[in-house]
């Protein structure tokens, strides 16, 4: 279960996507998101998938989005067969799902090829207050460390003789006790020492900044934003007159 | 019977070299071993084979006869206990007490047996009087010494400390050595992983230098302390003696260099020089 986490983590690959500029790719994400929304049958949704999946394997993270949903499989099941109990039809029952599995392919076009180091870059670029953005960026800083941190902790415990997968459901949940504790000790210590080192550099939510890097919109970011907002346009134009 | 690392190799999933590399050591039942290389040697990576938190990408592991593929964790840390490097971190229950019964628990100790144990780990840790006490509250050199107890509370049959003495003073680091001491007297095998050569001079084990995933060394602690190229090459430094004993000349001969060997030296010299 712990081992989920490592999948998440964001590694630097040379692909087509990864000098995209992120605000570009962040509109992309968005975009795709659109057909989900607007959509409600399975003819109309299901061929969205085409355009998200080559996106993403031009990110080489396709893999990557498979596994996360092969991780969220026993999630999606369940609201399949709620849905199922409560609508009687198993079509519309996995309506939700398919909008889930074309939500988050949409999102990991932007999440999985990105470097967290470029989402405050792509925040701040957004307009959005120092404070949030650098929150948000730290807390996808933090990402990484935590994943080695849980890591180390189940290395730790199951030498103490703890076994996660013993017994049954509520003393399984129990079972991560000693992982939970430990964990949020040392995030809350890590975040005392963060904002303590913020301060000595002089960070200040209201103090004007120098920007170090500028992003800029290069051709290839314009070309890559066109493609994909002709294949959106064109896809829900078809769709509705379908 | 021991630990037995046959051909072992290892590389992370996330990695494409190997972090271990041609790993053959056999650890006899009783015997002290030092592990020394410098930051990335694969020290800790090779630790987390003996009690089966690792396996091999190709190779085996034996412990006592039993190959770590074929039993679990839980099952192999009753006997090989793994200390890591700050334990103090792991700690989660209310009071120090508790946090020597976790294990105890974990490893089915009848419940009867389990205060008993835990009073007598606590006594021989100093730590008996805090048992109340929550684990966070302690200092940095008690927290330690609970990590220790809390994982030697169950009597393992070997034990594996990685880097024990790491931000430690001077007086946990004595008693260190005097727990660790007791230990290796009561016929137990320790392994201790460090780069703390002062440390591992207080016990002169039997050596073993990691390079780069590799065995560059395994031998006596006396002679490993000798070979300056060696040591340099892993990052490290000749233990104080060695670097008088060295200057002075003393290294060449056959006797195991030790302190008194040294003051016998220099007294004679100055009886000389009078
Ligand atoms: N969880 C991990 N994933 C990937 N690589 C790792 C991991 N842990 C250690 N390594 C790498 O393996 C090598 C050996 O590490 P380690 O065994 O921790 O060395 P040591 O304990 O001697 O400092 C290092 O190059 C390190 O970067
Ligand atoms: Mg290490």
């Amino acid at each position: 279960m712990y081992k989920v986490a490592s999948v998440f983590k964001y590694r630097y690959m040379e692909t087509l996507l990864s000098k995209i500029d992120p605000r570009v790719k962040i509109l992309v994400s968005v975009l795709y998101v659109f057909p989900a929304i607007l959509f409600s049958n399975m003819v109309q949704l299901t061929p969205i998938l085409i355009p998200i999946i080559i996106n993403l394997k031009a990110g080489k993270v396709l893999t990557k989005y498979l596994k996360s949903l092969l991780y969220l499989s026993p999630f999606l099941i369940l609201i399949t067969l709620l849905n199922y109990l409560t609508m009687g039809n198993i079509i519309s029952a996995l309506i939700p799902i398919l909008r889930l599995i074309i939500l988050i392919g949409a999102l990991d076009i932007f999440f999985f090829t990105t470097d967290p180091d470029d989402f405050i870059l792509t925040m701040e670029s957004l307009k959005l207050p120092l404070s949030i953005s650098l929150s948000f960026a730290l807390a996808l800083r933090f990402i990484p460390a935590m994943i080695e941190q849980i890591n180390e902790i189940v290395e730790a415990q199951l030498s103490r003789g703890l076994q996660l997968d013993k017994g049954n459901f509520i003393t399984r949940i129990k079972n991560y006790i000693p992982i939970i504790i430990p964990l949020v000790i040392l995030s809350i210590k890590r975040s005392i020492e963060v904002a303590e080192s913020l301060e000595i550099r002089g960070v200040h939510p209201k103090a004007t900044r120098t920007k170090y890097i500028e992003l800029r919109i290069k051709r290839r970011d314009l070309a890559y934003l066109v493609i994909n907002t002709a294949i959106v346009i064109i896809y829900i134009i078809l769709f509705l007159l379908l | 019977m021991g630990i037995e690392f046959k051909g072992v190799y290892y590389r992370y999933p996330e990695t494409n070299t190997d972090v271990l590399r041609n790993i053959w050591l056999e650890i006899g039942e009783g015997e002290a071993v030092a592990i020394l290389g410098d930051n990335g040697a694969g020290k800790t990576t090779l630790i987390k084979h003996m009690n089966g938190l690792l396996k091999p990408s190709k190779g085996d592991v034996y412990v006592d006869g039993v190959n770590t593929r074929e039993v679990e964790v839980s099952t192999l840390a009753r006997k090989v206990a793994l200390v890591f490097q700050y334990p103090e971190k792991m700690f989660f229950s209310e009071t120090v007490y508790d946090e020597v019964s976790f294990a105890l628990k974990n490893f089915g100790f009848e419940k009867s047996l389990i205060p008993r144990i835990v009073e007598k780990t606590l006594k021989t840790f100093w730590l008996w009087e805090y048992r109340d006490r929550s684990p966070y509250t302690l200092s940095g050199g008690e927290q330690r010494r609970l990590a220790l107890a809390s994982i030697l509370s169950w009597d393992p049959k070997y034990i594996v400390l990685d880097e024990p003495t790491a931000g430690q003073d001077a007086i946990q680091r004595e008693i260190l050595t005097h727990l660790i001491n007791r230990k290796i007297g009561e016929g137990k095998t320790v392994i201790l992983v460090s780069h703390d050569v002062e440390f591992i001079a207080e016990f002169s084990p039997r050596t073993i230098l990691l390079k780069d995933g590799e065995i560059i060394f395994d031998g006596e602690a006396d002679d490993l302390f000798r070979r300056k190229d060696l040591l340099t090459k892993s990052g490290l430094e000749q233990p104080t003696l060695y670097q008088l004993s060295d200057r002075l000349g003393l290294i060449k001969t056959d006797e195991r260099v030790t302190l008194e060997l040294l003051v016998e030296y220099i007294k004679k010299v100055i009886q000389c020089t009078k």
